[in-house]
């Protein structure tokens, strides 16, 4: 028994030794990106041309198609200590890696750069991705979301294209114009907006209506959302759907979501950052380009920026590095903006000709830039997530008319107290 | 090791079994181990686990969402699985006896649930799209009032269900199996006293058939109860509004979103209680019914 | 309850066609789906087909992702994880047919309890073992299962199908010689074959179907299997339902296929 058992044994060591053998080849660095099709490609161009440049180094984009799956893969990843060497984060996500001490903080290497600088980029992108004094990521974009919208459907309707600057109520009324009903059949064929109903997409009309978000910016405790100036930009936010009905129901988001429609063509305004811009490109059967968002009591915009983070257990930080300084360079980050998928964070790529490509949609690109200066973000903390994810929950149900916009307030703040309490900030420990 | 001793006729029998037993050990009994050890440390997956005692546990108790999706997962049990397995049952018995294409018919009732669950969950979002999903095109054109499904709070739960009802497969060959052991002569003989066909039913078939639909329905509940997952991620994502949150997904989210694994291991432990209650409550009834439990619960 | 005794033979055919093709709708309606062309708005109205018949969605699949590449990945992880699913089950299986009784009591008794374990116990520790052993970023993280026989739940019905087989044969085979494993793979395998091959669709099934391993043990995206797929076309636009159905139908092709090849098989099984 005992030596077969050995045997047995042996064998399946050997087995096992067969599979732990191979060794990663010396400069191999790890990129992981999450998104469509498209964006994938303009990563792989990056790559591409950093390989050309740094034939040293061999850049391995993982690539994971949905959000969700991207949060459980860094979760499950950096739990088994095996995260890859960069991940793209948004600064809504990376607080939760910060406060673990996961992450190697990048401003060293930045102030060392010969290539790049802090100054370079533009403010708010650093400031989001900063963590309690130290810059940890490094961002590649300072998106926003703005209005989109098919200029054949404004032109069909005889409604002139948004201003550079526009109020809630023209904006209202524009989305009213151009919501109809085209044959006649008692239902709406055609809607004047599509947004998704979330506390992401809430947040610049409570600012621009001098509301607060939450209590306290660098060490929230709570949402703010009851507050009268916030509330009142929610109740705005809720009528769209409940008072005018400029976008569409429930059923109709469910059975077809906004964006389709819009790429359709049967959606007029689209609320979204430049991250739809790839896919827009696509489309053939109309024109379309970008407003700014509709201004309230305040000029105020919310930022969308996604960061290069090099993860603290990587072997090569130095070769990973000089990828992440290669891909914000000048020279990178030029080839991801010509893709269209970003703002690019560098003020010098921003306002050339990569990103304000005048042959290329949208036309109006200068609209971000513009608006820059008024961008605010929503606050770094680890729980961020689920505060989202369940204020959301209750602003939907609002939006859809199953509760008041006072229940909805009123429950997404008590609902998400504990996650507050359990998350840490880049104010609080 | 110097004198090579045969092995024994049952120490060979043994060592069929190791490849058996080290996968296990390595592969379900190590990791289920240290998952439910977690529920006793505060452990985020990033940061070394802290000892907390039995705080995870009154934490869970506390959580609304877990509540709720104790009930939820419980409603989403009850209800398809006597749907399932009289739904299995009625088709074996619809399907037992010789006739033309018979094979094809059982093929046709066995096909959806061989479809990979991402494409399966894909095909019922479609099915029950509210507006162009043929369901509803069906109970339009039909004149009937057409629900939201996936999109209503209150249709959602219906709608996961009604999809589990195509999956019926294996219950389906387990009954048709059962009801080819009844031995026709058993109801030759209740015709020759004059049984007509639903004494026949009432009488034969319904007692000889029930400790099979019994074992059926708990191993339904159970796989149900666990399993259940998959699908609604691939499709609810337990919504609309937490009305399929079940208690799986709160397991899950407590882990892979919120990085809580103690309280996530805490639910564990709730939920493999409640399958230990299922399958003990099986016991004590077969028990009672007498059923040579042994054989029959490996039929299934 | 007339119902129950289908004694009219015409009424019992249509019953049956009735009830085939209720359960086919789901399939008929995803094929029917897939032929839609792009760019036509989805009719609201009911029909079979839809008006203007394309097989062009089915190409637009393999210009969006490498689908051979995944669709590969998928058959060498079947390939390789059934047959050895196979091996170990029914080796299991057997061995515990044939041992005395207290062995093997405690051995059904251990089965049943692993059976109890849920899935999701397992995900996030698994990727430690997977890790440990070096398996993670690779399809053997896939296969990994089918060391342990992929379910407990298969060996007990090789036990079962084992069980069946009078014992006079084995011992008849025991008497001429035969050993542990020749008894196995000339007596009992061959007499058990419809359980084989119920496991083996029943793992074929699993492994072509599992989307949860490759999204957390893999990395590299030339492993990712078709399951991954479908969630890449679903992430691209949710709504563009003629696509997405016919990656479905793509998906489902070969556990289809099998199933009908063993059909013969798989319709018998249980009755011996």
């Amino acid at each position: 028994m005992k030596r077969y058992l050995k045997q047995f044994m042996c064998l399946s060591v050997l087995l096992l030794l067969a599979a732990c053998q191979r060794q990663p080849a010396q400069q191999t660095v790890s990129f992981m990106i999450f998104g469509d099709p498209a964006e994938r490609q303009a990563y792989q161009n990056l790559v591409d041309a950093f390989h050309a440049e740094h034939p040293e180094i061999r850049v391995e984009i993982t690539h994971i198609p949905s959000a969700s799956d991207y949060r459980k893969r860094l979760a499950t990843d950096f739990a088994a200590g095996t995260p890859a060497d960069i991940t793209l984060m948004n600064y809504r996500r990376y607080a939760a890696f910060a406060a673990n001490n996961l992450l190697e903080p990048i401003g060293p290497y930045l102030q060392a750069s010969t290539l790049i600088q802090p100054d370079d980029f533009y403010p708010m992108s650093i400031q989001a991705f900063t963590w309690r004094g130290e810059i940890m990521c490094l961002p590649q974009n300072i998106s926003s979301l703005v209005v989109y919208y098919n200029q054949d459907l404004f032109d069909a309707a005889g409604v002139p294209y948004p201003p550079d600057r526009w109020t809630w109520d023209e904006f209202v009324n524009t989305a009213k114009a151009l919501t109809r009903d085209l044959d006649g059949d008692g239902r709406i064929d055609q809607y004047g907006l599509g947004t998704e109903a979330s506390l992401y997409r809430l947040s610049a009309f409570v600012w621009q209506n001098g509301g607060p978000l939450v209590d306290n910016e660098e060490a929230p405790n709570r949402l703010t959302l009851t507050r009268p100036p916030s509330l009142e930009a929610l109740q705005w936010f809720v009528d769209l759907r409940q008072v005018h009905g400029v976008v569409p129901d429930r059923v109709e988001e469910a059975a077809m979501d906004s964006e389709s429609r819009f790429i359709a063509g049967t959606t007029a305004m689209f609320l979204n950052s430049r991250r739809g811009v790839p896919t827009y490109r696509e489309i053939t059967a109309f024109t379309w380009d970008v407003a700014p968002l509709p201004v309230g009591k305040v000029e105020a915009g919310i930022l969308h920026s996604d960061g290069y983070c090099l993860s603290a257990t990587t072997q090569n930080k130095e070769a990973a590095w000089t990828f992440i300084e290669f891909a914000n360079s000048p020279t990178g980050q030029t080839l991801v903006a010509q893709s269209g998928r970003t703002v690019p964070s560098l003020i010098s790529v921003a306002n050339s000709d990569a990103f304000l490509d005048p042959g290329k949609l949208p036309a109006r690109s200068r609209v971000w830039l513009d608006t820059a200066v008024t961008l605010r973000a929503v606050p770094v903390i680890s729980t961020w997530d689920e505060i989202e994810r369940t204020a959301g929950a209750e602003i939907e149900r609002a939006f859809y008319g199953d509760i008041s916009a006072e229940e909805a307030a009123r429950l997404s703040v008590t609902r998400t107290e504990e996650y507050f309490l359990l998350g840490q900030s880049a104010g609080r420990p | 090791m110097n004198k090579v001793r045969p092995l024994s006729y049952h120490n060979r029998l043994r060592l069929l079994l190791l490849p058996y037993l080290v996968g296990v050990l390595v592969l379900v009994i190590i990791p289920a181990l240290l998952s439910f050890s977690l529920a006793f440390f505060r452990y985020d997956a990033l940061s070394p686990p802290r000892w907390v005692g039995t705080l995870n546990f009154i934490l869970v108790y506390t959580d609304e969402l877990f509540a709720l999706s104790v009930q939820n997962a419980a409603a989403l049990v009850l209800l398809p699985v006597p749907l399932r397995v009289m739904g299995a049952f009625l088709l074996a018995r619809l399907l037992l006896r010789n006739g033309h294409f018979l094979a094809w018919f059982r093929a046709a009732i066995y096909l959806p649930s061989i479809i990979p669950p991402a494409a399966y969950a894909l095909a019922w979002l479609w099915i029950l799209n509210p507006l162009f999903g043929p369901v509803n095109l069906l109970l339009r054109s039909a004149g009937l009032s057409a629900p939201a499904w996936f999109a209503d709070p209150l249709w959602a739960r219906p709608g996961l269900i009604l999809m589990s009802l195509w999956q019926i497969g294996e219950g389906f060959l387990v009954c048709l199996a059962a009801l080819q052991d009844i031995p026709p002569s058993l109801e030759d003989a209740a015709r020759v006293d004059g049984a007509n066909g639903r004494q026949l039913f009432r009488y034969i078939t319904l007692p000889l058939m029930a400790p099979i639909l019994l074992l059926l329905s708990f191993r339904d509940a159970i796989l149900t109860f666990q399993e259940s997952l998959a699908t609604v991620l691939l499709t609810t994502g337990g919504g609309p509004y937490y009305s399929t949150y079940t208690l799986p997904l709160f397991i899950y989210e407590q882990g892979f979103d919120l990085f809580s694994f103690g309280t996530a291991s805490a639910a564990l432990w709730v939920m493999y209680l409640l399958t230990g209650l299922i399958v003990l409550l099986l016991y004590v009834i077969a028990r009672q019914w007498q059923i040579g439990i042994t054989d029959e619960v490996f039929l299934l | 309850m007339k119902c129950f005794s289908f004694k009219d033979n015409r009424i019992r055919l249509l019953l049956r066609l009735l009830a085939a093709l209720l359960f086919l709708l789901p399939v008929v309606w995803m094929l029917a789906a897939s032929l839609h062309p792009r760019g036509v708005p989805l009719p609201q109205a009911l029909r079979l087909l839809p008006e203007q018949i394309t097989l062009a969605n089915y190409g637009r699949i393999w210009q969006l992702v490498p689908l051979t590449r995944f669709a590969l990945n998928s058959l060498l992880v079947a390939a390789t994880a059934v047959p050895l699913t196979l091996l170990i089950s029914s080796w299991a299986g057997y061995a515990m047919a044939l041992l005395p009784h207290p062995s093997q009591r405690r051995l059904l008794l251990l089965s049943l309890a692993l059976l109890m374990v849920p899935s999701i116990a397992l995900w996030s520790t698994r990727f430690f073992v997977y890790k440990t052993l070096g398996w993670t970023d690779s399809l053997l993280a896939l296969i990994a299962p089918a060391w342990m026989g992929t379910s407990p739940f298969y060996v007990l019905m090789f036990y079962r199908a084992f069980r069946r087989i009078p014992a006079a044969l084995y011992d008849a085979a025991r008497l001429d010689g035969a050993g542990v494993l020749q008894t196995w793979g000339l007596v009992a395998l061959p007499l058990a074959r419809p359980t084989a091959v119920g496991v083996a669709l029943l793992s074929t099934i699993f492994y072509w179907g599992d989307f949860l391993s490759p999204l957390l043990y893999l990395s590299s995206e030339r492993r990712y299997t078709l399951p991954i797929a479908l969630q890449i076309l679903q992430q691209m636009d949710r709504s563009d339902w003629p696509l997405l159905m016919a990656a479905g139908v793509v998906a489902t092709t070969l556990p289809v296929v099998l199933f009908l090849l063993l059909q013969p098989y798989f319709a018998r099984m249980g009755r011996e």
